[in-house]
């Protein structure tokens, strides 16, 4: 039988896993944490959109059908591929060593560290979180009735001061903010919430959910992208320029959300390393060569809809190409 | 704002050099003689040595650039040039637009096939090509990374206890990042994806080189938030004097509002337009002075030798 | 070629005979004079603008000067609507060059640079009227193309003589005289303050300069050399 190993245990390694297994195939997968679920699990959400269902209960069905079929081994990391060609011999950061006749990658993507955009006062303005932060506090019911929230979109996306690596989009920013803000807006209706952007890219049915409906119920879009956050009297203030308006401008509020952008993760650009493929101007895996396929985030930024999609469209191309070689 | 003390990096010594060329500008050998006497006592007291250009030009500044970008290169390139014939890999100004200017020319000089055509410009001027680009620094930055505040410290016999200080940097000094190198943040890796990063550089956000070293030599510094790199106006002191006053009042308003006594600033220019704004609020009790000669007092040299006069030091 | 905005030709205009005709379409994919601009040094950058308002959003003259909008600037250079140019002339000069928008600005565009290569095109094509910051560049350029050096006092004297104030200078050297004449009374205080403090070696220093002034040497053939970089961009 032949064997594939499913490198990250995200959405899109868990569903080109399940795939692959459920068409015959011997299947391993090899994740670096110590909990399958990817990105979603690791920073511990409140909400998926579209689902609109917590990452536990969306992905641990997911995550539980994987294990029966396939070898999982958790806690290890890919140590080196000692051929070039297939089938390849994996060495585990574990000890384990494989043999299979195909990779798939799925090793996914990191959070910018908000750190480094100073001017946005993570770490050195009160009041200044992540969505992730944020996220946090809405599932463990911490956060009290805000007076008002901003959500500063892009922030480590778009942005070639971090580098000319940083031109990309992160794709899911602007769905969640909003999935965000209007969560919020209905559980206290007096705060007022503002989303600050410079273009919304809430694409295809995302825009009714999660820009049209927030609108509607009172989350305030301001088209201008934040410059800077600095305290005064205790609490952030913002400055911007409402760019519709043409009038440069300040706005103090209880909490600032950093709507943090993506970016390819260690183990992305360590695998890219390993295998010798080409990467594009962000980091992201840009091209697939004989026996490697590469799914889920880890090629380019992808909702978690589409990562799962994609996962199961790589399982498929990987299957055509070993059936193919030997049948 | 300065960052606060847990997030600081220590000093890289050696990425500069303990000797480097002194591109004093224009400033420093006429009016801002202070600063200059006060830098070398410093700079003296640190074990570091500041080997004056025998011969330079003015950087060009804000203006020449407006006029013509070729000639703003020019210029810069002839600096380069002298202080490569003084055997120097770095520069260190100790102005703002000095340094803003020098690093620019250092910045666009190294773009493909942009240093051979101005090295044939040298040329034809009778004047010698740059072998290779020196580094262009601001004095902060050359102190703080090659002495810092430790030395600092050791050096400071009479600690200036109860000094409530502001200090301001000014907009040029770390702005724009693309020509200060300000990248603090960046990894390794990404450092060497953006080509002009430059490890010695303060933050680009929120500078704390000045609040370093003052906080080493005993006084306590007064935070500025926003202001500490808002612009001071300098730019217009003479051309549009009432929109320099009003940008350079703003920072003056948040000194005094924090309670500062004393305002430090690393730059001729912004202390000109600082000082003509306070001409016309006298209700703002501040003085301002340049770090090197708060440093210099702290060192154990006599107020009036340093040209602080009675009003900017006692009171 | 630009593949986006509306030629003239697919232009709508609308308007009564002999009122005030402004066309419909803002936007022109004809834009010499966004062309012209981003062809100079460093001012190319602005074709990545997304107008997001991060420049704006950092400009201190912004916060003072209604209608200073870097932003805006660019974008209506970029649609040629000749009209909103003509506002945006009489204000685009005014920025200090502090490079806070440069710095900030998430596409890479040299903000700065794009609005002082605005200003030399819209001078260039008499759009706009030579303005005092335009006097001072000359004015200091002309005196680092002379010496080499600037001598700072003598620059403000000159300045303050270009603008009109009465500034005695010695009959021999045509040296500024700091101590009589009219000049702003901040700018005296300044100048007299060594003085007050009694730093007598300090004074006699600067007017020894002041009569000397200082050169670089060799420049005899660098100003030839960088006069002629003057006349290029
Ligand atoms: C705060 C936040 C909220 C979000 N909310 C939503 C949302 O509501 N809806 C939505 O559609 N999208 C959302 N996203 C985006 C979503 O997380 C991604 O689309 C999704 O995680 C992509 O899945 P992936 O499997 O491609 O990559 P990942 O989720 O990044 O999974 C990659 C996996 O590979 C593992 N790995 C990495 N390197 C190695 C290695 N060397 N060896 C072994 N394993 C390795 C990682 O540990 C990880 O488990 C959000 C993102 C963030 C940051
Ligand atoms: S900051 Fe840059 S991209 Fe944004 S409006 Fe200004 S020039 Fe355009
Ligand atoms: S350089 Fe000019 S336009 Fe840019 S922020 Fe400063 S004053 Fe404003």
């Amino acid at each position: 039988m032949k064997k594939v190993l499913v490198v990250g245990g995200g959405p899109a390694g868990l569903s080109a896993a399940e795939a692959l297994a459920g068409l015959g195939f011997e299947v391993y997968l090899v994740e670096k944490e110590d909990k399958l679920g990817g990105l979603p699990v690791k920073e511990s959400r409140y909400k998926l959109f579209p689902y609109e269902k917590s990452p536990e209960e969306l992905l641990n069905p997911l995550a539980e059908r994987v294990k029966e079929k396939v070898r999982v081994f958790t806690g290890a990391e890919v140590e080196a591929v000692l051929t070039d060609r297939p089938p390849f011999d994996v060495r585990l950061t574990n000890g384990e060593t494989l043999r299979v006749d195909a990779l798939v990658l799925a090793t996914g993507v990191k959070s910018f560290d908000p750190t480094r955009k100073g001017e946005l006062g993570f770490k050195l303005v009160n009041g200044v979180v992540t969505n992730a932060q944020l996220e946090a506090m809405l599932a463990r019911n911490e956060l009290k009735e805000p007076g008002s929230v901003a959500f500063v979109f892009c922030v480590g996306s778009r942005d070639l001061q971090l580098g000319p690596s940083y031109a990309h989009c992160c794709s899911y920013g602007c769905a969640h903010a909003g999935m965000l803000a209007l969560e919020l807006k209905r559980r206290f209706p007096s705060a007022r919430v503002y989303c600050f952007y410079t273009d919304v890219r809430t694409c295809s049915t995302l825009e009714r959910r999660y820009y049209l409906l927030p609108q509607r119920e009172g989350v305030r879009y301001v088209r201008g992208r934040v410059a800077r956050i600095y305290e005064q009297n205790g609490k952030p203030v913002l400055k911007f320029e409402d760019t519709l308006l043409g009038r440069p401008s300040e706005l103090a509020v209880d909490l600032a959300v950093l709507v943090l952008g993506l970016e390819p993760s260690e183990g992305t650009k360590k695998l890219a390393r390993l295998l010798s493929l080409k990467q594009d101007e962000s980091g992201f895996i840009a091209e697939e060569r004989e026996g490697v396929f590469v799914a889920g985030s880890c090629k380019g930024l992808l909702t978690l809809q589409e990562a799962l999609t994609d996962g199961k469209a790589t399982a498929l191309r990987a299957a055509l190409y070993l059936k193919g070689e030997k049948t | 704002m300065a960052l606060p003390k847990g997030m600081r990096k220590p000093p890289r010594k050696g990425k500069i050099g303990k000797k480097v060329a002194y591109f004093k500008g224009c400033a420093l050998e006429g009016p801002a003689r202070d600063y200059d006497a006060s830098a070398r006592l410093v700079a003296k007291a640190l074990g570091l040595e500041l080997d004056q250009l025998e011969d330079f030009n003015c950087c060009g500044s804000l203006h020449v650039k407006n006029l013509s970008f070729k000639a703003s290169l020019l210029l810069g390139a002839r600096n380069f040039s002298v202080a490569r014939a003084q055997g120097h890999g770095a520069l260190v100004a100790p102005c703002n637009g000095c340094s803003f200017a020098l690093k620019r020319a250092e910045r666009l000089l190294s773009d493909e096939g942009k240093l051979s055509e101005l090295n044939r410009l040298l040329e034809e001027a009778g004047e010698r090509p740059v072998d290779e680009l020196p580094q262009a620094h601001h004095l902060l930055e050359w102190l703080y990374n090659e002495a810092g505040p430790e030395e600092v410290k050791k050096n400071a016999v009479r600690p200036l206890k109860g000094l409530k200080v502001a200090c301001y940097y000014g907009c040029l000094y770390g702005m724009p990042r693309v020509f200060s190198g300000a990248y603090p943040h960046a990894s390794k890796e990404e450092e060497l994806a953006v080509p002009y990063g430059r490890e010695t550089a303060d933050d680009d956000e929120h500078p704390y080189y000045m609040d370093a070293l003052l906080e080493a030599a005993g006084a306590e510094t007064v935070e500025l938030g926003p202001y500490a790199t808002s612009c001071c106006g300098s730019y217009f002191s003479l051309v549009e004097p009432e929109l320099a006053r009003s940008m350079a009042l703003k920072v003056l308003k948040e000194a005094h509002a924090r309670g500062a006594r004393l305002l430090a600033v690393a730059c001729p220019a912004c202390k000109l337009s600082l000082e003509t704004a306070l001409a016309r609020h006298e209700d703002l009790k501040l003085s301002v002075v340049y770090f090197t000669q708060l440093l210099a007092l702290a060192f154990g040299h006599p107020p009036g030798s340093l040209g602080l006069t009675e009003e900017a030091w006692a009171g | 070629m630009r593949l986006w905005g509306l030629a003239e030709e697919d232009r709508i205009v609308e308007g009564k005979e002999g009122a005030l005709i402004l066309p419909k379409t803002s936007c022109d994919c004809k834009t010499e004079l966004f062309d012209e601009i981003t062809a100079l040094p460093l001012a190319g950058e602005a074709l990545s603008c997304d107008g997001c308002g991060v420049c704006t959003a950092s400009c201190p003259v912004a916060e003072i000067i209604t209608g200073f909008n870097p932003r805006s600037f660019i974008k209506t250079l970029e649609a040629g609507a000749l009209d909103e140019v003509q506002k945006t002339a009489e204000l685009l000069w005014r920025c200090v060059s502090c490079q806070a928008c440069t710095h900030r600005c998430p596409r890479g565009v040299f903000v700065e640079d794009f609005l002082k290569a605005a200003v030399k095109v819209l001078r260039r094509k008499g759009l706009m009227e030579k303005s005092p910051a335009e006097l001072f560049d000359e004015l200091f350029t002309a005196e680092v193309l002379e010496y080499g050096k600037v001598e700072p006092v003598e620059l403000i004297f000159s300045w303050l003589e270009l603008q009109g104030y009465r500034v005695v200078r010695d009959p021999l050297l045509r040296k500024p005289l700091p101590f009589a004449g009219e000049i702003p009374p901040e700018i005296k205080k300044l100048v007299l303050k060594p003085l007050k403090g009694l730093r007598l070696s300090f004074v006699a220093l600067n007017a020894v300069r002041l009569l000397v002034h200082p050169r670089s040497r060799n420049w005899g053939r660098v100003k030839h050399v960088l006069r002629k970089a003057l006349g290029e961009v």
